[in-house]
């Protein structure tokens, strides 16, 4: 995070009050683990109000060195700040995130119960259903899993949060958890494939393309757990 | 006055402070200190994180502007925080009558029958 203070402080800062400023800019950029568009905009927005505040502390008669002392006690601990932050991220993060959860998860479904149908033996797609869950049983357990979690970090924010109250460090927790779900779901599918095909088995172009979409959700899935475990672990 | 004392009314507080017109951060936090002739006066920082979350709410809109290489985000209210504050400043009153009702022990609220 080297360079954050500098590049978030307006350029007419006082040059001698900028070092205490940079160093404040610089802890709470530590304890923003967003996006660096979003730590960027918020920084920038942080240090308007910094400069504001040392100008007019120096307006009012202080040195530059006693209004950037007096702007820091007036801003209280960057720490504090970048946790209530993270708070307010961590809610509407878990929501975004368990949403495409639950959007995502019957489309990946469907293409892989059709790679089953097009590889099959003529059962319906009930009974590939049926064989496709018996086949790979911890699939079940994952599924069982992981709706209930997602549902939960919807609450995270918008309409779900005022029908369910939870916690905005409970929703990062439960879409962290589900998002780690979906990985072990993917992984587990496109095993299976990968030990059927060295069984000998046919693979057809639709179990191609249904790897390709787990492959696909499971990175996205592996990068939105992390995301969510720090905003849960930066919030207050 | 404490930030905790004020919790739950902050975000009435900061939409009441938009009304007269758009303001940017420091200028919300200088307004509600200038208009309660400093009683409340809460750690800056605060302002921040609790307009983020009105804007995600719907009830303030911001946007950036930029003069002499300083960025600035202002923030507007929108008609539902309008109608958010009208609910807010309608419940405190209700909420004030009656705390000082019971402080005072002068028995006019509730309003009889």
């Amino acid at each position: 995070m080297a360079g954050a203070g500098v590049t978030a402080l307006p350029p007419d800062v006082d040059p001698a009050a900028r070092p205490s400023l940079e160093d404040y800019i610089g802890e709470l950029a530590r304890g923003l683990p967003v996006s660096r568009r979003a730590r960027t905009a918020i920084l920038a927005e942080v240090g308007d109000g910094l400069a504001d505040s040392v100008e007019k502390h120096q307006a009012e008669g202080a040195t530059p060195d006693q209004a950037a002392t007096a702007t820091i006690k007036e801003f209280g601990s960057p720490r504090t700040l970048a946790a209530q932050f993270a708070t307010g991220l961590a809610g509407v993060t878990a929501h975004r995130v368990g949403l495409a959860l639950v959007c995502t998860g019957p489309v990946v479904g469907l293409v892989w119960l059709a790679a089953f149908i097009a590889h099959g033996d003529g059962l319906g797609w009930r009974g590939e259903l049926t064989a496709m869950l018996s086949t790979i049983p911890t699939y079940t357990v994952v599924l069982a899993l992981v709706v209930p979690a997602a549902l939960l970090a919807t609450a995270g924010a918008g309409a779900a949060a005022r029908r369910l109250p939870v916690r905005p460090r409970q929703a990062a927790a439960a879409a962290s958890f589900a998002a780690v779900g979906c990985v072990a779901g993917d992984t587990t599918l496109i095993t299976g494939l990968i030990i059927s095909a060295m069984r000998g088995s046919d693979v057809s172009w639709l179990a191609a393309v249904a790897v390709l979409v787990s492959a696909v959700r499971l990175t996205l899935a592996g990068l939105a757990a992390r995301r969510c475990a720090a905003l849960r672990a930066a919030a207050s | 006055m404490r930030a905790e004392v004020l919790k739950g009314h902050l975000d009435g507080l900061m939409l009441a402070a938009l009304e007269a017109g758009p303001l940017h951060g420091y200028a919300i936090m200088e307004a509600l200190s200038t208009n309660s002739n400093g009683t409340l006066n809460l750690p800056t920082g605060t302002i921040y994180p609790a307009l983020h979350r009105l804007e995600r709410a719907g009830l303030v809109t911001a946007s950036w502007s930029s003069n002499e290489g300083r960025r600035r985000r202002t923030y507007s209210l929108t008609a539902p925080g309008r109608k958010e504050l009208a609910a807010q400043r309608a419940n405190w009153r209700e909420f004030s009558t009656a705390v000082s009702a019971v402080l005072n022990g002068d028995g006019s609220w509730p309003a009889p029958a």
